[in-house]
């Protein structure tokens, strides 16, 4: 126990009133506490406490390494969903069908790369006579019959406008002519 | 008015709250506030030994807790608004009466006082513990906290959840009160 402060009646009973002025308010709170309220500690007491305190704690142990941080209840259907598909996976590359299928799907893809290859080598190298004749064709079936048909149709209004147009004086004129004489 | 923090009170939360940090934190935390939280809990529960385990318990409740600190108020008024909380649980627990709860008068207050082996007060003390324990438990509780606790308005506005001008009022009131008898009983001395 600590020994008793013969000076506290000092600090304390000097004067009333200066008890309560800040006079104090530097001082190391234990002194306070054991000059105006007569409360002491046991010598060490707060580094004796403060061990005891950490040791009481009750520490928080390392956390297991988890997958992703997931909980096992969370992480092992996603681990076995994660290897059944990458089996899944492995097995239909293995099997043997699959692998004929995927050759003759290669087989397919290798003769269509041949074929347009040979088209379009073939369509670079046109004869100049060929050409020509495709030209000459084209002119003659397709430019001079349409001109030709054309024109046929254009010289049909023309001579159908023209026999319209003769009866209808025609017939003016006789019109005419018979009133004239008439009256 | 904004609370003051304790210097480098922010990065102790951060590394309090940071697992792999806390246990070194949380020793500088203790080697920061233990002192000054024993003595706000020595003055409720009045003897050494019930002050040591309410401090522990507050602590481990502090280390519990940590987590939950929403970090509204400074983290040493949060730890003290813990203490008192422990000090009160402790208190109807060991069917204790309080410091604060000395209606009936203050003789089991004084016995509780003396009893204790860590008490080393004389005469003066003992009458400055009898004029405390006759003020109104609001009155204790704001004097002790700015007088002793060296504690602002503001912090013991947020420790107690008190408005600050409710409290300057009860501690300008406690003041006097305290003065005055201390003057009578100088008076009546000489």
């Amino acid at each position: 126990m600590a020994k008793k402060n013969k000076n506290s009646k000092n600090h304390i009973g000097q004067d009333g009133n200066g008890f309560l002025k800040d006079n104090f308010d530097k001082k190391e709170l234990a002194q306070k506490h054991k000059e105006y309220l007569g409360m002491d500690v046991p010598d060490n007491y707060f580094s004796i406490s403060n061990n005891n305190i950490l040791k009481s704690l009750p520490m928080e142990k390392e956390q297991k390494r988890t997958v992703f941080g997931l909980k096992p209840m969370i992480a092992y259907p996603i681990a076995a969903s994660i290897v059944l598909l990458i089996g899944f996976t492995i097995w239909l590359q293995n099997d043997p069908t699959t692998i004929e299928q995927q050759n003759a799907n290669v087989e397919q893809i290798n003769s269509m790369d041949v074929y347009s290859d040979d088209f379009l080598v073939s369509s670079l190298l046109v004869e100049d006579a060929d050409m020509d004749e495709f030209i000459d064709e084209i002119i003659l079936n397709e430019i001079i019959v349409d001109a030709e048909l054309s024109e046929q149709q254009l010289e049909n209004i023309f001579i159908n406008s023209l026999l319209i147009e003769d009866s209808l004086i025609n017939s003016y004129i006789d019109k005419s002519l018979i009133e004239n004489v008439v009256l | 008015m904004a609370m003051k923090p304790i210097k480098g009170e922010t990065e102790l939360i951060r590394r309090l709250k940071n697992p792999k940090l806390k246990n070194k934190a949380f020793k500088d935390l203790l080697d920061v506030h233990q002192e000054r939280l024993y003595w706000y809990i020595r003055k409720i529960v009045l003897t050494h030994d019930n002050a040591n385990d309410v401090l522990q318990n507050t602590f481990i409740r502090v280390y519990k807790g940590i987590q939950d600190f929403k970090e509204n108020s400074a983290l040493h008024t949060w730890m003290f608004r813990i203490a008192y909380n422990e000090c009160i649980r402790f208190l109807e627990k060991n069917k204790i009466k309080s410091a604060f709860n000395q209606n009936d008068g203050n003789s089991d207050y004084l016995k509780n006082l003396t009893q204790d082996s860590y008490f080393d007060g004389e005469e003066i003390q003992l009458k400055l513990h009898a004029i405390i324990s006759r003020l109104s438990e609001k009155q204790q509780r704001v004097f002790q906290m700015k007088y002793f606790d060296d504690l602002s308005f503001h912090e013991i506005s947020e420790i107690l959840d008190v408005s600050e001008n409710t409290l300057k009022s009860s501690y300008y009131s406690a003041v006097k009160t305290i003065e005055k008898e201390i003057v009578c009983d100088t008076i009546q001395t000489n």
